[in-house]
């Protein structure tokens, strides 16, 4: 297949696949305050604790944090100026500890450096957090269960046959009664489902792999293909496989290489049997399963979700018979599909168009673990299911139409009327730009003959997205000093207000 | 083999690009002939169906090409005016992807493909990159590819353009020997080049035909000495 290769082994594809892959890496390098030394202690801590009880573990997590928590207002005492609030704090530490709390402290805290005893508390605190919801989820999902009863007994919900009373009763059929959770190494999964720079790369490389269907448009070219006897619908056939290969290995490059890298570099993937309800980010994912099924079931969603975007663009592409117009509809159907994505709120009517959108399928997890119903004529039907059963006859369509498209534009037509009037305005226009200066003229066509407008968005979206996801990583590094001052809020500013 | 043109009509907005053109071509070389923006292009846009027509026929041996469909694009082969290609491959990749796009067997495909580099004397360029090519190197790649399968028909826009005389020489009789069985249609404004090949000479203006005879004919039945004094004399009286 000359085709295959043309598009697959292109230079280009496999150096945007390559750039992307290591801006991914980069990026979960620097984002990740976390060292090696932080994952080996957690590694070592996570094992002493997988061999208790998840009550046992959180006793032996409590007890050593509250000897960290009681070394920390020790030394805050030693270093406190203030002599009223430093009698404040003498008396708090000899009321738990007795007279002698400095000595008795000291001893019980051990004798690490404070570089290794920051990191031992950072982890104390992560597996304490797991702990906490391991032992939490079974009452969350009783909840869920109660929650359903003692809404039947309310009125306004009772109405039989609405949305809410089915909503209920849905909700409740669709969580589980009881999971079996493991404590375990959650890093990398977690990383997996809710990396949205690897999303969005993922679709940049789908985007980039359609435009390889449009390169034949330059003049002449595409008459000769159009004039061939399978340069038509068998063509479209034929790329409608190849961007399902290039979807392939775009996901398990990107989103594989990621995970394999976080994996790595965190200790592994945990339990592969575990079930993924086990990780916190899964608590609203109402279906109980391995971490591996979740894995496998998650690729082909990647990939058969990444493709339908890809067939999606490159029908829109190929229905407008003027590239950079194809490419100014493609533009803003993907912003307006984005924008319906982003900023329609649950409880709108309007929110099965975030379900029925394109950004459903680039970044799925997000709705995947968001567990929500959507009222469909009065009948409940969860938004994620929507989206992924909408994949297969979409699908399917898009296909049709790519097919149909190939197979029926003609290479030469009149011109478009859109053009022709841009063409009015371009005179006056094009007289405006033939005075600007040499720099000026230089930066017309660096910026817009040469596209360089189009990577410059594209850097900016980067950018953009890039400081919007970063999580507030100032109180991270500081979580030592914000975790004590809330811990030790409470009383003493209490006594202090007096 | 016959392929028939009956009032063929296109207009792109106002501007009539064919305007009952009709004739009907037999295997040889014809020449068409026609000042700039005559509709010598559209004509070929039309019979290799990469422009939608608005009225007439064009018929091959009878039938339809549009109800041929891929039957009839097998017969064809095409050298559009314009030189796109993917800049990227070689000759000889370029020339493949051409093959497999057109149909052709892999063996077929790689025997010809030496034969017609051959002819275009490209050999020793096989291996360059398309992109890096002088304009007439492109032209006879361009050519090479529209001989793929060896066409019944074979639609020429302006083969000539851009190449040395050297080559034009090499390339003329080589489309002398092509024409003995196919339908070969050839557009230029080099008179030169068809002056000595040509079976019949067809005149072209405002998408219509004007003028067609064999070649001597037309040259002749005007008093005149060369094609190009014909073109000149033929387009003006009338
Ligand atoms: N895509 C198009 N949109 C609008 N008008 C067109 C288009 N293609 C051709 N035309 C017009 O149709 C007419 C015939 O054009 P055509 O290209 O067939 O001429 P030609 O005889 O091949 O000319 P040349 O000798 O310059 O190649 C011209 O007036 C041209 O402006
Ligand atoms: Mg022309």
């Amino acid at each position: 297949m000359r085709e295959g290769r043309r598009v697959l082994l292109a230079p280009k594809v496999w150096g945007l696949l390559a750039l992307l892959l290591a801006f991914n890496l980069v990026l979960a390098v620097t984002q990740d305050w976390r060292t090696g030394a932080y994952y080996d202690e957690y590694q070592s801590a996570l094992r002493a604790c997988q061999a208790l009880s998840t009550e046992e573990a959180m006793e032996s997590v409590e007890t050593e944090l509250s000897a960290f928590q009681a070394l920390s207002l020790l030394e805050w005492y030693e270093s406190e100026e203030d002599p009223e609030l430093k009698e404040h704090l003498r008396q708090q530490l000899e009321d738990s500890f007795g007279v002698d709390f400095e000595r008795r402290i000291r001893e019980s805290a051990g004798s690490e450096d404070e570089e290794r005893g920051a990191i031992r508390m950072e982890v104390l605190q992560t597996l304490q957090e797991q702990l906490q919801y391991i032992r939490d989820y079974p009452d969350y999902l009783l909840q869920v269960q109660d929650n359903a009863e003692m809404m039947k007994t309310w009125e306004i919900f009772n109405k039989e046959g609405g949305f809410s009373s089915r909503n209920i009763e849905k909700t409740a059929a669709d969580f589980p009664t009881s999971v079996e959770l493991r404590l375990d190494n959650d890093y990398a999964v977690t990383d997996l489902v809710t990396d949205t720079v690897g999303s969005y790369s993922l679709l940049v490389f789908t985007l980039f792999l359609t435009l390889q269907f449009l390169i034949e448009r330059k003049r002449g070219l595409w008459s000769l293909i159009h004039g061939a006897p399978e340069g038509r619908g068998r063509l479209a056939y034929k790329r409608g496989a190849i961007l399902l290969l290039g979807v392939v290995i775009g996901t398990l490059v990107l989103l594989g290489g990621k995970l394999l890298f976080v994996a790595l570099r965190s200790g592994g993937l945990g339990s592969l049997t575990r079930n993924v309800q086990s990780t916190m980010v899964f608590s609203d994912f109402p279906w109980v399963m391995p971490v591996w099924v979740f894995l496998i079931g998650f690729f082909l969603l990647k990939i058969l979700g990444m493709w339908l975007v890809g067939m999606a663009v490159w029908a829109i592409l190929q229905s407008v018979n003027h590239l950079p117009l194809a490419l100014c509809a493609a533009g803003i159907a993907l912003a307006g599909e984005y924008a319906l994505f982003r900023f329609i709120p649950d409880s709108y009517t309007i929110a099965i168009f975030r379900y029925v959108n394109l950004f459903a399928l680039v970044d799925v997890t997000s709705i995947a673990l968001h567990y929500l119903n959507l009222n469909l004529f009065g009948w409940p039907v969860q938004g994620f299911l929507l989206s992924i059963g909408l994949i297969p006859p979409v699908l399917a369509l898009l296909f049709g139409a790519n097919v149909l498209l190939t197979a029926r534009e003609k290479p030469v037509s009149r011109q478009n009327s859109l053009l022709a009037l841009a063409d009015r305005i371009r005179v006056p226009f094009s007289r405006f730009v033939s005075r600007l200066r040499l720099f000026g003229m230089e930066l017309y066509k660096i910026l817009w003959l040469q596209k360089g407008v189009l990577i410059v968005l594209l850097a900016a979206a980067f950018s953009f997205g890039f400081l919007e996801m970063q999580p507030p990583d100032e109180e991270l590094y500081d979580t030592e000093l914000s975790w004590i001052s809330a811990s030790m809020a409470g009383p003493i500013t209490e006594q202090t207000l007096e | 083999m016959q392929l028939e043109i009956d009032k063929l009509s296109k207009a792109y907005g106002e501007k009539l690009a064919q305007d009952g053109f009709t004739y009907s071509f037999h295997p040889g070389v014809s020449a068409i002939l026609g000042p700039n923006g005559a509709g010598k292009t559209t004509l070929m846009n039309l019979i290799t169906d990469c422009t939608k027509r608005q009225g007439g026929e064009i018929r091959y041996d009878g039938t339809d090409i549009l109800k041929l469909g891929k039957e009839f694009r097998q017969r064809l082969g095409f050298m559009p005016q314009s030189q796109g290609m993917y800049e990227q491959m070689t000759a000889q990749d370029f020339l493949a992807y051409m093959a497999e796009i057109k149909g052709l067997k892999k063996k077929t495909a790689a025997a010809q493909i030496r034969e017609l580099l051959s002819v275009v004397n490209l050999e020793k360029a096989a291996h360059q990159k398309v992109g890096s090519f002088s304009g007439g190197m492109r032209q006879r790649v361009l050519l090479a590819q529209a001989m793929l399968g060896s066409p019944e028909v074979l639609l020429l826009d302006e083969p000539t353009a851009g190449l040395d005389p050297e080559e034009r020489i090499r390339l003329r009789g080589y489309i002398e020997k092509l024409a003995a069985d196919r339908i070969v249609l050839i557009t230029t404004h080099i008179t030169s080049d068809v002056e000595t090949i040509a079976d019949e000479i067809l005149l072209m203006n405002h998408g219509k035909l004007l003028f067609a005879a064999k070649r001597g004919e037309f040259i002749s039945g005007c008093g005149a000495a060369s094609l190009e004094d014909a073109y000149i004399k033929r387009l003006h009286a009338l």
